[in-house]
């Protein structure tokens, strides 16, 4: 004889359960099967010390990033290939060019590209420890990033390519201050003389 | 208006625990999961494969990848060719994501799969299998194909498994391989 299963009421929005109905008959699933699945899930994203919101935002943010052409390669190896070259001015070049096509990348994704840009950057910067956008005016924002253990030429590229999204999304880069690990940045929709 | 659902007693009570430990109600809990449920579904994705992918992005995470312009990255390499400290780099820089997979409980081939699949992006086919691991991406250059071979191949060896022949030719990645015996 099965095992009997014991179970216990949950209370729900009828609205959601509405909806959860109707997935359930379309996967073919009983309705306790999919709630306890959903359960499951939401279980494990606990444990992972997230929720379902969290993994969900933040599965979307990676997602527009490996849209948006980006590949993820070995920190050291991509700071070897950065050396190897000769000509840092146009390594620079390019990833200001490169910031520059995700910013209209962002244009045409979102209608307003500024606010999803924060959580985009904390995503996807996995080699900084913190970065931080201050909307000061309408017309004036500043950036930080913070990444204490990461060599210098991996910051710079980092800011040409912020100051190539930022140049997208009109606004130029009026100060940018690089020490080390460090780099402080504020653009303007005004070009004033650095 | 509020209604009933049964659920497992036992997952009831994890997530009865879950909810004292937050502070929160465990209507709220279980309405949040159910809605945001409803929403990834409604992209075609289930919690499962988005959770699973996101493992797949903190291993990746953890074992020192960033993200790079794909771009960027395929004009580097074919400006400057690869010498042998760059195949041995890529090669260390597979054995330890195998590492990383293997703490991370992901050694399942399935699971293989689908992380390679991940990192590589724009990949069009990718096959893990017990004697042979196959990787087609049309617009993968050569020397990115070699690279990633190299990855490859230090994932594959970390994992347990030895090579017995590989074909690299542009954009198609063909690894022969073999369980290594145990002891």
């Amino acid at each position: 004889m099965p095992e009997k299963i014991e179970k216990k009421l949950l209370v729900v929005r009828s609205d959601i359960l509405e909806k959860l109905s109707e997935v359930a008959r379309k996967e073919n699933k009983t309705l306790f099967a999919l709630t306890n699945e959903i359960l499951q899930d939401a279980l494990k994203a606990s444990e992972m010390k997230t929720t379902i919101r969290e993994i969900v935002d933040f599965y979307r943010l990676m997602k527009i990033q490996k849209e948006s052409g980006s590949m993820v390669i070995p920190m050291n190896l991509l700071l070897s290939s950065l050396k190897k070259s000769n000509d840092k001015m146009k390594i620079l070049k390019e990833w200001n060019d490169a910031g520059e096509w995700y910013g209209k990348y962002l244009i045409a994704k979102f209608d307003n590209p500024l606010e999803i840009l924060p959580s985009l950057l904390s995503t996807s910067f996995w080699h900084v420890s913190e970065v931080k956008i201050n909307r000061k005016t309408n017309d004036r924002i500043a950036i930080s990033i913070i990444a204490p253990n990461v060599d210098q030429l991996l910051i710079e590229v980092t800011v040409e390519y912020l100051i190539g999204i930022m140049r997208a999304l009109d606004f130029y880069n009026i100060k940018n201050d690089i020490l080390h690990g460090i780099a402080i940045l504020e653009f303007s929709k005004e070009l004033i003389e650095k | 208006m509020r209604k009933f659902l049964t659920a497992k007693a036992e997952l009831v009570e994890k997530v009865n625990d879950v909810a004292k430990k937050d502070g929160r109600t465990i209507f709220s809990i279980v309405n949040e999961a159910l809605e945001e449920f409803l929403m990834a579904n409604e992209k075609n994705k289930s919690l499962y494969e988005v959770i699973e992918e996101l493992k797949t992005i903190e291993i990746a995470k953890n074992a020192g990848m960033v993200f790079v312009p794909e771009e960027f990255h395929e004009n580097v390499i074919n400006r400057t060719s690869l010498g042998k400290n760059d195949y041995k780099s890529w090669n260390e820089a597979g054995r330890i994501f195998g590492k990383y997979l293997e703490v991370n409980n992901m050694k399942e081939l399935k699971n293989i799969e689908r992380v390679i699949k991940y990192l590589i992006g724009g990949v069009s086919e990718i096959l893990f299998s017990e004697n042979r691991v196959v990787c087609i991406c049309p617009k993968m250059s050569e020397q990115r194909s070699e690279e990633l071979a190299e990855f490859l191949e230090g994932l594959i060896e970390s994992l347990g498994f030895i090579i017995s022949s590989k074909e690299i030719s542009r954009g198609i990645i063909i690894i022969k391989i073999k369980k290594q015996k145990a002891g």
